[in-house]
């Protein structure tokens, strides 16, 4: 009996061992390629001046995860990424399916890009008044296209410190594997020929996109980081009176004719204006039984929404804080 | 008396006065030039002062070897019209100007030589003022009486000119002391007859360089300090009774010398001392009688002739010349003191001002200018009441239409009125401060959230500490304030309040600073000086 669990226990022991060397073998084999991956991407790219990485480490799972990523600007400035993971690939032959992208411990020198330009622009003096020197946070997006639902799927969701938060989901069907292989192989040449091969690409792929439909979008932000920023160092040269004036982003009357009943038309009038004057979270989210084509009667010219009240009536939207 | 001469074969007899004073030795119609005795009547005298005048197309203009050789021609007319004379010395003057002195001997057969300090170009003075009177004769140059024994000697340092300057920058390169187009610099300057005769002819000319270059590292190894003596020109105006002097006309910042023409080399071309205290220089002082006779002396047809000629003494920085890389060569000099003299030559002078009174002239051109800009700065304060005065009602108008923030603005701000002028805002004043990396100007209302000196928070704008430096008034709680002050904000981690170190501050007694928010009584702020 001692002796038969003694060879169980050695047979454990070795299988451990193997497992254990494999993996570390097929990991060390992932890294490799996933390098030469991305190393080729740069160098045909020309990149290798403006992205630069201190390590990668890849899973045979085929996710891959770079590390002290700078991302530098013709100005000098510099984006940095921690940790950037490229995970969930999906290729079918060389057309990319699936990705999935993960920066954590991003950061944005604010200050230094402005410092590095003449006239910076606005938005950038703003940022920077309200003592945004640098937006750190993270950041992840992913992509995916179901050939067999013909859908595309794109999420998105971030954090950025004493900013807010994001969260954002859109799902759009009705796009066949046929479209795709157009796009694909029309986008390679105009990215060689320039504006005019894009106008062709955009021509031949016209109809199938006017077929889209809007399947589901929800967004939700959060800026109550910049709301306390902006209560804290005021643009005001002088005290105000009584609370800022803030405009309405939309009448309520353009809901209403837009079909939206009126007293839901007030109630999201005033989520919105409630949030446009004091920052928080808000959240639009499509109530979409099937699927919205963007286009009517597969027309180009005739959208199914032009305006955010169009759009809000037309997916059913629910606003909430 | 009219005395003749004849220039063997090549001048032609002569008898014509050029001025009353003086005295025609000869005259060459061919050669175009004349030779004048000074002294008038007395022109005859041990030493004789001559002066070859060259008209502007003369063909021996430029040309000193020639000139030398028809100079000692003038030994029949000096030893048979004045015997008494045992020496000469000969100015040549060509288009007005001085171009060399020369000197003769009996003892020596009236060969007349160059002299050598003499005969370099005439420093180029900047800015040099055009005479304010009328000029006598462009030529030749007025006469001066005999020397003044009682006047002071000339300075003893060394006189300027190219070569001493050049001297000065080959002391610590001997290559290019010794490099080929230097010696021929200074063979066509030493030998310039010779030079100039042999320069095409290689195997003559290399005994002439072979004397050139010894005698130049004997010219470079002479002691030199840092003292020097610099000639330059002046016009004096019209004299002035109350101050007991001639007024002297600007005599500029600087003094150049040029290289002579015409070798090519690799020295600098051109040397400028940059003359610090000049502007003290700013008259001859002189008793009435005493500035009478000199303007007698000086008057020809009626006119006074008010050139005269100023020798500088000068301390040179230690640093030498400062190449600019153009060949130009630069260096400070400190004006020390300074000798009047009535002609170029330097040599009897009028008046000399010692290093103790030439302190004294800088001091009190210091107090001059100071006074001269407290009294523009009056006038000018003066100009600007008296235009608000003018505008008040108009200003206060316009003023009525503007916001409470560019009324505050104007307030405290320094400037004239400006209906673009506002208050800062925190965020845009934090934006610049960052983005510029330093600290910005600010005039801005302030509500105080605590009370002293350093760093007291605020109530508005918030994330805001302001400061306030003696004699400023110490900061009270709760209290408004309207300050003007340069703001700037740390670069730290989170969100550091700003700090605003106020230049000028307001202490408001109404709330928002509505006290100071009346066109009326800003513009009368403003009036009053508080502007």
């Amino acid at each position: 009996m001692a002796a038969q669990k003694n060879k169980a226990l050695i047979t454990a022991g070795v299988a451990l061992i193997v497992i254990g060397a494999g993996w570390m073998f097929a990991k060390h084999q992932a890294t490799a390629i996933a390098k030469d991956r991305i190393d080729g991407f740069l160098i045909r790219n020309n990149l290798t001046a403006q992205v630069s990485y201190q390590d990668l480490s890849a899973s045979p799972f085929g996710s891959a995860t770079l590390s002290g990523v700078k991302l530098a600007s013709s100005s000098g400035s510099a984006v940095s990424i921690g940790s950037l993971e490229i995970s969930d690939v999906e290729m079918k032959g060389d057309q990319l399916r699936a990705v999935r992208i993960s920066a954590e411990k991003a950061e944005v020198p604010l200050l230094a890009m402005a410092r590095q330009q003449r006239n910076p622009d606005k938005v950038l003096r703003e940022a920077i008044g309200l003592g945004y020197t640098s937006l750190t946070g993270s950041v992840d997006a992913s992509l995916r296209y179901d050939e067999q639902k013909a859908a595309i799927a794109f999420e998105t969701s971030g954090d950025i410190r004493d900013l807010g938060t994001w969260r954002a989901k859109l799902r759009v069907t009705n796009l066949d594997a046929a479209t795709i292989n157009t796009l694909y192989a029309q986008s390679n040449n105009a990215a060689q020929l320039g504006g005019l091969a894009l106008l062709g690409v955009m021509g031949q792929a016209g109809e199938a996109l006017t077929r889209l439909s809007l399947a589901e979008a929800d967004v939700a932000i959060d800026n109550s980081g910049l709301f306390k920023r902006a209560n804290e160092i005021t643009d005001h040269d002088m005290p105000s009176e009584g609370a800022a004036e803030v405009a309405s982003a939309f009448d309520e009357r353009e809901l209403v004719r837009a079909g939206m009943a009126p007293s839901e038309a007030a109630i999201t009038r005033n989520t919105v204006d409630n949030w446009l004057r004091k920052g928080g979270s808000l959240r639009v989210a499509s109530n979409l039984g099937q699927p919205l084509p963007l286009f009517r009667g597969g027309n180009i010219f005739a959208p199914s929404f032009d305006s955010l009240p169009g759009f809000l009536v037309a997916t059913k939207s629910r606003i909430s804080n | 008396m009219i005395q003749r001469i004849v220039f063997a074969g090549v001048l032609a007899l002569a008898t014509v006065p050029a001025y009353a004073n003086d005295t025609v030795l000869a005259t060459s119609k061919s050669h175009k030039l004349q030779v004048f005795a000074d002294g008038g009547a007395t022109w005859c005298a041990p030493t004789l002062r001559l002066r070859m005048v060259l008209e502007a197309d003369s063909p021996d203009a430029g040309n000193p070897g020639a000139q030398l050789e028809l100079m000692n021609r003038l030994k029949t007319p000096i030893t048979s019209d004045c015997k008494a004379a045992s020496a000469a010395e000969l100015t040549v003057i060509e288009q007005g100007r001085s171009t060399g002195i020369y000197k003769a001997a009996a003892a020596a057969g009236w060969v007349f030589a160059a002299a050598p300090a003499a005969s370099v170009p005439q420093p180029v003075v900047t800015q040099a003022p055009t005479p304010s009177a009328p000029q006598g004769p462009a030529s030749p140059p007025p006469v001066v009486q005999a020397p003044q024994p009682a006047m002071p000697a000339a300075p003893q340092a060394a006189e300027l000119d190219y070569f001493e300057a050049l001297a000065r920058v080959l002391r610590d390169n001997p290559a290019l002391a010794q490099d080929d187009s230097t010696i021929r610099l200074w063979a066509s300057h030493r030998y310039e007859r010779e030079y100039s005769q042999l320069q095409h002819q290689e195997f003559k000319l290399q005994p002439v360089l072979q004397r050139a270059r010894a005698d130049f590292a004997d010219y470079l190894a002479r002691p030199r300090g840092n003292v020097v003596t610099i000639a330059t020109r002046a016009y004096f105006r019209t004299y002035d009774f109350n101050a007991r002097r001639f007024p002297i006309d600007d005599l500029g910042t600087q003094v150049s010398y040029q290289k002579p023409c015409c070798v090519s080399v690799k020295v600098p071309t051109n040397f400028v001392v940059k003359l610090q205290d000049l502007d003290a220089v700013t008259g001859l002082p002189m008793d009435p009688a005493e500035a009478q006779a000199l303007a007698e002396r000086r008057t020809r047809y009626g006119s006074i002739n008010r050139t005269i000629y100023l020798a500088l003494t000068v301390r040179l920085e230690a640093g030498g010349f400062k190449g600019d890389g153009w060949g130009s060569s630069t260096i400070l000099g400190t004006v020390e003191g300074v000798t009047f003299y009535p002609d170029d030559r330097l040599l009897e002078p009028i008046l000399t001002i010692g290093a103790e009174e030439f302190a004294r002239w800088r001091a009190n051109r210091a107090a001059e200018l100071a006074e001269a800009a407290r009294l523009a700065e009056q006038r000018e304060a003066e100009q600007h009441r008296q235009r608000w005065l003018a505008q008040r009602e108009q200003n206060i108008r316009a003023l009525s239409g503007a916001p409470s923030s560019v009324r505050l603005a104007n307030y405290i701000s320094d400037g004239d009125l400006s209906l673009y002028t506002r208050l800062s805002d925190l965020r845009s004043a934090r934006a610049a401060a960052l983005m510029s990396g330093k600290p910005v100007p600010v005039a801005m209302l302030v509500q105080s959230d605590g009370a002293g000196r350093s760093k007291v928070a605020s109530k508005w704008p918030g994330k805001l500490e302001l400061t306030v430096a003696d004699p400023l008034p110490e900061l009270a709680a709760s209290q408004w304030y309207l300050v003007r002050g340069l703001l700037s904000v740390p670069e730290a981690e989170g969100l550091p309040p700003a700090q605003l170190t106020a230049q000028a501050i307001h202490i408001c007694a109404q709330p928002k600073c509505a006290d100071v928010a009346d066109p009326a009584v800003i513009i009368d702020r403003k009036l009053a000086g508080g502007r």
